[in-house]
Parts: C-alpha cells; sequence; structure tokens
C-alpha cells in the first residue's frame, strides 16, 4: 500500500510537470488545464493530512473459566489522521478466538471516525495472563510517510480459573474392596483455641503460634517456642502434587498437570464442604528455594488459597525435582497422620524415584493413594482418534506392572486415563480409597 | 507520419475515443472494486493521457511547424483533444486507487480479517479517494474557465507555465516537509 500510493502520489506529481513541457513544446494554453488536476487532487490530500491520533477503549472481562467463552469489546476511536489503520486487538496466549476477529482495517477519512469491534474468546488453559498489546500500523493516504507502527498499551491482566466439577456424595461408588476403620482414619483436625502445651517450633508451625514471651525467658537456646493448641476431630486431607516434566506430556492445556488441577479442587471443594481439613503440597525443583503449599484447614477461605496457587503452578523441565517431604510436610503428617494423595504420572524415568518419594511419606505417617495420571490416550489424541481405545487402563496396568513392583505394598496406587475418564470417575476412584 | 498527412480532426477523435474508454473501464473497476488480489496491475492505464499528446504534439508547436515546414504536413485542429486530459488524469487516479484496494485485500485476505468489514473498510478508502479526485477534476475545469474568462488570469503561455512551476516548487516544498515531520 505504502509504495503503491508513493509512486501513485509521485507519479501524479510528476504528470503535472511532463503536461507542462508538452504545453511548451506544443504552445497551447489549453494544455495547461491538464496541470490543474493532479496539482489540486495533491494539493487537498497533503493539507487535509493531520498527525494520526488514535484511541482505543476496553471491555475485557478480569476473571474466566477455562473453556469459558467472553466477550471482548473494544471501541477504537480516531480524531486525526487521514488513511488506513491496520489494528491488531488484544488477546493472551492460551486462548482461541471462537467468534469474530481481533484484527481488523479502519479508514479514517477527513472527519473524526470510531468503530467498535466485538470477538469473542474461549480460555484453554488457567493461569493468569497478561494481555497483549495492541499493534496498530498507520498507513497514511498520502503514502510518500512511512507507515508507522503505534502501540497502545493494555495494561491489564486476565485471570482464567480452572472449572471444576461440584462432586456430589451420591456419585462416588462407596464400596470398597479396602477395609477401612469405623473411625477416621486421621486423628486429628485443624486446632482450635484451647491451649495444650508449649514446645520447639518446627518448620511448618504457624507463626502466629509462637509464643514470643516463653522463648525470650528461655533465652539461654536459640529455639523459638510455640503454642500446642488441642484439635478438632475432623479428617485431615493432604494433596501433594508432582511438579515433575512427566506432567507436561501432551499439549499445553491437555496435559497430566492441567487435568490434576481441577480433580484437586473439586475434590478440595468437596471435602471442605463436609469440614473436612484440606492441605496441600507441591514437589520443588533442587533449584527453588521452598515450595508453595497450605497447612491443612477447612472452610472457604482454604478453598480459596489452593485456586490461587493452582491458577500459576507449572510444571519444571528437566530431571530435576526433588522427591522428598519438606519438614514442614513430614511435621504435619506426623502430626495429623493425614491422607495423602499424590498426583502423578509414572513412568521408566521417574518411578524409582516416585517410589522412594512414597515410602518416605507412609514412614512419616501418611496413608497414601497414588493417582498415576495415564498420557497415553492424551498423546493418541492428538495423532488418530480410533487409537485412544488401545491405550485402555487394562493394557496399560499391565505394561505398568512392573514399575508399580517397586512401590510400598501401603500405598494404593490407582490410574486415570483423563482423555477417556471423566473427572468425576476420578474422583470416585480417590475417593473410595482416600475415604472421602 | 502518414496518418497525419491525412488527419483532420477525424484523427483526434478517434484518440479522444479511447482516452474516454480507459476513463470509463478506471471509473469502473474502481465502483465495482473486488479485492481478491488476483486482479493484474494495468500498467496501460497512462496510455489515457499519453493519447491525447501524440496528436498534438505532431500537430501544434515547435514539433508541429517544423513538420508542416518540411514536409508540409495538415496541421489539424487538435487543441479540444486538451479539454480530456483532466478526464485522462481521473481515470490513472481511480486505477491505482482500485489497485491499492486490491493490493490491500490480497494482503489482508489471508490474515484472519472479516472479509465482509475489509471490504467496506477498502470501499470507504476508494470513495473517499473518488470525492476527493471529484472535487479536484471539477475545480480543474473550474480554474480553467476562470484562466479564460476574467482577465486578471488570462495570461500567455509561458507567464502561465513560470506561475506553475512556482506552484509546483512550493507544493513539493511543503510535501517534503511533511514527510521530514512524520
Amino acid at each position: 500500500m505504502i509504495k503503491e500510493w508513493s509512486k501513485q502520489l509521485i507519479t501524479i506529481v510528476l504528470l503535472a510537470g511532463f503536461v507542462a513541457i508538452f504545453a511548451l513544446l506544443a504552445t497551447e494554453k489549453t494544455i495547461i488545464l491538464g496541470i490543474f488536476f493532479p496539482i489540486i487532487f495533491v494539493f487537498i490530500i497533503i493539507y487535509t493530512v493531520k498527525d494520526e491520533d488514535i484511541s482505543l477503549t476496553f471491555d475485557i472481562p478480569n476473571r474466566m473459566k477455562v473453556g469459558d467463552e467472553a466477550l471482548f469489546h473494544i471501541r477504537i476511536k480516531s480524531s486525526g489522521g487521514f488513511g488506513l489503520f491496520n489494528i491488531s486487538l488484544p488477546t493472551f496466549s492460551e486462548m482461541e478466538i471462537v467468534e469474530g476477529t481481533n484484527v481488523c482495517l479502519m479508514f479514517k477519512s477527513i472527519k473524526e471516525r470510531s468503530k467498535d469491534v466485538t470477538y469473542k474468546i474461549k480460555a484453554t488453559r488457567r493461569g493468569i495472563f497478561e494481555l497483549t498489546d495492541s499493534d496498530i500500523t498507520y498507513i497514511p493516504v498520502i503514502g510518500m510517510v512511512r507507515k508507522k507502527k503505534i502501540t497502545v498499551k493494555t495494561s491489564k491482566t486476565i485471570e482464567v480459573v480452572p472449572a471444576i466439577s461440584m462432586l456430589k456424595k451420591s456419585q462416588f461408588q462407596f464400596r470398597s474392596k479396602v477395609i477401612k476403620p469405623r473411625i477416621a482414619i486421621s486423628r486429628l483436625g485443624p486446632p482450635s483455641t484451647d491451649f495444650e502445651s508449649i514446645r520447639d517450633y518446627i518448620p511448618g508451625d504457624p507463626y502466629k503460634t509462637i509464643n514470643w514471651k516463653a522463648t525470650a525467658r528461655r533465652n539461654s537456646q536459640d529455639k523459638l517456642l510455640v503454642n500446642v493448641y488441642e484439635r478438632e476431630g475432623m479428617k485431615t486431607f493432604i494433596f501433594i502434587l508432582d511438579r515433575g516434566s512427566n506432567m507436561l506430556m501432551g499439549t499445553t492445556s491437555q496435559n497430566p498437570l492441567e487435568y490434576s488441577i481441577p480433580l484437586i479442587l473439586s475434590g478440595a471443594k468437596y471435602l471442605t464442604s463436609k469440614g473436612s481439613n484440606v492441605g496441600f503440597w507441591e514437589t520443588r525443583a533442587y533449584t527453588e528455594p521452598k515450595s508453595s503449599y497450605i497447612q491443612p484447614s477447612s472452610g472457604g477461605d482454604t478453598y480459596n488459597k489452593l485456586q490461587r496457587i493452582l491458577i500459576r503452578v507449572e510444571a519444571v523441565k528437566g530431571r530435576n525435582i526433588k522427591y522428598k517431604p519438606d519438614k514442614a510436610l513430614s511435621h504435619i503428617i506426623s502430626e495429623t497422620l493425614p491422607q495423602v494423595m499424590f498426583i502423578t504420572s509414572i513412568n521408566s524415568l521417574n518411578y524409582a524415584a516416585i517410589a522412594e518419594f512414597s515410602s518416605a511419606l507412609i514412614s512419616a505417617g501418611a496413608r497414601l493413594t497414588l493417582m498415576d495420571i495415564l498420557t497415553q490416550g492424551i498423546s493418541a489424541k492428538f495423532r488418530r482418534e480410533d487409537l485412544i481405545g488401545l491405550f485402555q487402563r487394562k493394557v496399560i496396568k499391565g505394561a505398568k506392572s512392573e514399575f508399580y513392583k517397586v512401590f510400598p505394598t501401603r500405598c494404593s496406587i490407582i490410574q486415570w486415563e483423563p482423555a477417556a475418564e471423566s473427572i468425576g470417575l476420578a474422583a470416585s476412584r480417590l475417593a473410595m480409597l482416600a475415604g472421602w | 507520419m502518414l496518418i497525419f498527412l491525412i488527419s483532420t480532426t477525424f484523427i483526434a477523435y478517434i484518440f479522444i475515443i479511447l482516452a474516454l474508454l480507459i476513463f470509463l473501464l478506471g471509473i469502473l473497476m474502481a465502483n465495482n472494486h473486488r479485492s481478491t488480489g488476483e486482479e493484474p496491475k494495468n500498467r496501460f492505464k497512462f496510455i489515457a493521457i499519453l493519447l491525447p499528446f501524440i496528436p498534438i504534439i505532431f500537430s501544434r508547436g515547435y514539433i508541429g511547424s517544423h513538420l508542416t515546414f518540411l514536409y508540409a504536413f495538415n496541421t489539424p485542429d487538435t487543441v479540444f483533444i486538451a479539454l480530456i486530459f483532466p478526464l485522462a488524469e481521473f481515470s490513472v487516479v481511480m486505477l491505482s486507487n482500485y489497485e491499492s484496494a486490491s493490493f490491500i485485500g490480497k494482503r489482508s485476505s489471508t490474515g484472519g480479517y472479516d472479509i465482509q468489514d475489509m471490504e467496506s473498510e477498502l470501499g470507504r478508502f476508494t470513495k473517499t479517494i473518488f470525492l476527493i479526485a471529484l472535487a479536484a477534476f471539477v475545480l480543474g475545469y473550474l480554474s480553467y474557465i476562470a484562466v479564460l474568462t476574467l482577465p486578471t488570469f488570462n495570461i500567455g503561455l509561458i507567464p502561465a507555465i513560470i506561475v506553475f512551476f512556482a506552484v509546483y516548487a512550493i507544493l513539493m516544498r511543503n510535501t517534503i516537509k511533511k514527510t521530514e515531520q512524520e
């Protein structure tokens, strides 16, 4: 366009000169009629062009759920310039445009112009995403000037929360083959306000329980002392999420990690609604100083904290995951004897380390249920749909039995093929073994 | 050269018809704009401008006088052809406009644009250029009538050309200045 119009305007201006030379050669005044048109045309274009001025007003939601469709409404207003604006409007990674388009042309003539653009976006993955800036290319009609790139900052983020399934007790099959004790497996619930004793601080203890007076009195040692309160007798459940590269098999929006998140959130929602204590830990890389965790407690606040962590959680690439319970986790396990549900994806590279980790959790006092997310179905989904059938759990289970042999016998292992089985089914398997 | 021996205004009429045909083609193509991008570039659009010059240049002025004097050529009255210059120039502008719109359409057709919206914007663009060209066209004729009728403007050819080059220089200077500012 720019080259086209440059050439054309220059040609028109040169044309006037060309006609003038002919008028001179032909000594004919009538020919000057041919000079007026190009001169007036170029004159009008040059003197009507003002500096470009464009503004965008965004009407974009701040929050949406995975799989939800949201309308992005943008008003483009231009009061200066004379030419075409080629506009690319904001989007974010991990989305797809399901209706309309985020790119458009807008021709601004001499008059002020505004234009409304609406497009529908579907979030494909959870996370907090920065919206891209709007890139605008201004192509002036005058053409002789170079096209100009304008960037309009969006400065907005969009929070995509995982879509969870509302689990109901009725949908779980509670005829478990595993014999469960009649009383609660976890003997301890959340701390009450009733004082019990004072003991040394252990990593993982809430800071608010530190007894500063008692610590100051015992100034001979540099250890902190904490108050211990009596606990209510509700069950404690701890979800542990594997962040290894094994959780990245598949696409960015369909992989074991992405399937784990709604499962954990759905389970946590269900358990907190029943008044149980829910905690959360994630495995961490050797390079990370600490991992995110939530001390077991109940109520909506726990769920909200968990959701905030799980929106941001990302897997660590490479083989540098530390499969070892940290001090805080060991302490909580030994104190509450919880039901621990470790969500991972076992393969030939990590099974030995995960088995060791499982043994450590059991040794600390956890009742461990390990959920092995199968990835073969996810891979097949992106190759040939009809191959999913080949990767049924029975086939994979046979292949994986060798890996499972190295796990401690007290570790219950269940499998989930997310490409073929719903979250509800996975939750019911967990519920059966973990005693939800 | 032989055609100019037998030519009178008849030859000039042929050139006018050809120029008008190209002019009409330009207008029609610009108004029935379809930005498929497949349209070939009209490299002959400048013929519309060149055509009227040919009979004039061989019949009038220094070349015409030379030919008449040397070879006893007829000097047909071809001056009225000059009246269609603005038409020919108008057709060039509209064809160029059409080509630009087509070029943008082609480039944008694969970029995920809404085709209907893009067509509408390019239609606005074509229409605006058409209106500006039309205004320049009308003003051009009015200026010429003013030169013929008003005694103040009825100056000789050489002073007229000098005035033109002065205006031309000012215009080019402003254009360059504007470009530098941008």
